[in-house]
């Protein structure tokens, strides 16, 4: 049955989504069955990533929330992204970019167990090995919903002073969540920085290990979400850190 | 047989070889003078021996200008120890020129190492020849003056030039000179003068041709004409150092700097002085490579300084808040039935 990690950081802007694609896409390409969801309702982006157009994703996880259709429904089979490389399969559920629907979704909520069923019966309808779950920034409800049912958790951040007080908030509710696995990724690094003392200072101001290190890379600056990292540049230091943060999360 | 002893044996083989085509060459040679003219006997072969103990050392350049000294007799049927000194000196035209290795000269990559190729070959034409020429006037087989005019000077003037005109295209050709900037600089200029020497050197003996009275005028010139030769090359040789130099001291220092010693920027010194171009680029480079510097200097003091520090009395704070709320309670009890439900929860 299938494993649900979840990608998470306190602060928006850290490399959450591009990470979480990146991750689905390594699954895959080893031939796992992988889902992505896309929870951050609020500001959704991973469907970039994978060249979804809105205009092809008719229903998004929004309708569902709203009762309007089954979750398989809005799932979406983009292996196709990984250009001929995928050995197994990738579906993402995207949200909805709408304005007018996200504005909706935040005034008037949904069901938040809807969540926790509609993840449990995408893994079963879809025979998912991974289920990557993309969420907003922050510690909202619908955040520590993935949290808890996370089997792996992968906290990400940067050297950062803004990240370090929400990433420690993190950790911690994560622990009392009793969450199985947790790893830290340090995203967006100075490549000047000594990248082993950050990884220790880390993982020791946090108690939890670091399981990648990836160093500000202009090649992902450049790349700007219009495509998965993995499959456009398979030789970069920076998929070695990923192949490390995938390993840990699931080993 | 090692691959060691075949090159040996290859060497030994090449260096006799190489002998007999010397001697064979002394025949033809020694043969054909310039029309009507029996003191100018034109022997590029000299070259031979000397090449040959640059390639493989004094002892091979000794056996192939000896053995062909000693194989131009025994062609001419006066047998091979006809004139044992003669030969000695053969030998020695070709071992002066093996010493470049020891002395730096070898290959030859800067205008100093070139300065002492040519100074080997000037005393390969010159010691040998002195020697041989100077047992004569001991045996008293020549008079002192017919051995400086008709003997030692033509072998010394000719050989010279041949030398010089030769060895340093035959060591191109094997690899031996390489064309760093002020190698190409100065070899142009040489080749202008060599060429215009010889050219005046021919004409003249064209001129002269079979006069005998003009004889010691003849290479009275000759000597002085390498004497001009001399200083014509030590001068472009200078320029030449003065133009390269400061492209070879700036190479030298982006090379330190690209391995990050920074320490040396004060050699740029003396060129960013000059008021030319190179002065220019002397100093755009250094200023460069200051900026650089410092810019690496302040990321490295980053480093030092990176420690990620959390404040623990809010962190707790901020976590009661949320662990505190109903919503979480009922969260956390469900957190571990929702796990196993989808059936991904570690054992
Ligand atoms: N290591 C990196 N080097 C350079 N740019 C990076 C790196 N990682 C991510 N980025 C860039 O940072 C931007 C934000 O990335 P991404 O959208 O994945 O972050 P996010 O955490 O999902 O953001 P949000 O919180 O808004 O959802 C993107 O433009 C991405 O290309
Ligand atoms: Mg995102």
């Amino acid at each position: 049955m299938g494993r649900i990690i979840s990608v998470h950081s306190f602060r928006g802007g850290t490399g959450k989504s591009n990470t979480a694609a990146n991750l689905a896409a390594l699954y895959a390409m080893e031939g796992q069955r992988v889902g992505v969801v896309d929870t951050d309702i609020q500001s959704p982006g991973i469907h970039v990533i994978f060249g979804l157009k809105e205009e092809q994703t008719p229903l998004s996880l929004n309708d569902y929330l709203w009762g309007r259709c089954t979750i398989e429904q809005t799932a979406y089979d983009v292996s196709a992204a990984l250009d001929g490389n995928c050995q197994g399969s990738i579906y993402l559920i995207p949200s909805r970019v709408n304005a007018a629907d996200i504005a909706r979704i935040i005034h008037d909520g949904y069901d938040i167990d809807l969540l926790s069923d509609g993840f449990r019966e995408l893994i079963q309808a879809l025979k998912l090995d991974i289920l990557v779950i993309d969420t907003h920034p922050g510690l909202n409800e619908e955040t520590l919903l993935s949290i808890a049912l996370s089997n792996s958790l992968l906290v990400v951040m940067r050297p950062d002073f803004q990240d370090y007080q929400g990433t420690g908030l993190t950790v911690e509710v994560a622990r009392e969540l009793e969450v199985p696995r947790m790893v830290i990724l340090i995203n967006k690094a100075p490549s000047s920085f000594d990248l082993e003392q950050i990884r220790q200072n880390v993982s020791e101001t946090y108690n939890c290990p670091v399981a990648g290190v990836i160093p500000h890379s202009d090649e992902m600056m450049g790349l700007a979400s219009q495509g998965i990292f993995s499959v456009h540049y398979p030789d970069h230091p920076v998929v070695l850190e990923f192949k490390k943060v995938a390993k840990a999360l699931r080993d | 047989m090692t691959p060691d002893t075949a090159k040996r044996i290859r060497a030994v083989g090449v260096c006799i070889a190489a002998g007999f085509l010397y001697g064979f060459a002394n025949v033809l040679s020694g043969r054909f003078y310039l029309p009507g003219c029996d003191f100018a006997e034109l022997r590029p072969q000299v070259v031979v021996p000397m090449f040959l103990g640059i390639l493989y050392g004094p002892l091979g350049g000794f056996a192939a200008g000896a053995l062909g000294d000693m194989v131009g007799y025994a062609i001419g049927g006066k047998g091979l120890f006809f004139a044992v000194h003669w030969s000695i000196a053969n030998g020695f035209m070709g071992l002066i020129p093996g010493l470049s290795r020891c002395l730096g000269a070898r290959p030859v990559d800067s205008i100093p190492s070139f300065a002492r190729l040519l100074i080997l070959l000037v005393l390969a034409s010159s010691l040998p020849f002195a020697f041989s020429t100077g047992v004569d006037v001991a045996l008293g087989s020549l008079p002192f003056h017919q051995a400086l005019f008709f003997l030692f000077l033509p072998i010394f003037i000719t050989d010279t030039l041949w030398a010089f005109l030769f060895i340093p295209l035959l060591m191109k050709l094997a690899g031996l000179l390489l064309a760093r900037i002020e190698m190409r600089t100065i070899l142009a200029v040489y080749y202008l003068l060599i060429g215009t020497v010889m050219a005046t050197w021919l004409s003249i003996i064209l001129i002269t041709m079979g006069d005998r009275l003009r004889v010691e005028e003849l290479y009275t010139l000759g000597s002085v004409t390498l004497v001009v030769l001399a200083i014509g090359l030590g001068v472009s040789a200078f320029t030449s150092k003065r133009i390269t130099a400061p492209v070879v001291s700036l190479t030298r220092v982006a090379r330190q700097v690209g391995d990050g010693d920074y320490s040396r920027l004060d050699a740029l010194e003396v060129i960013r002085r000059r008021s030319d171009e190179m002065g220019t680029m002397a100093e755009v480079f250094s200023e460069m490579v200051q900026s650089v510097q410092k810019r690496e200097q302040e990321l490295k003091k980053e480093v030092q300084t990176l420690k990620v520090l959390i404040d623990r009395d809010k962190q707790s704070a901020d976590l009661e808040k949320i662990t505190g709320s109903d919503y979480f309670k009922s969260l956390k009890q469900k957190a571990g039935k929702l796990r196993r439900r989808t059936g991904g929860e570690d054992s």
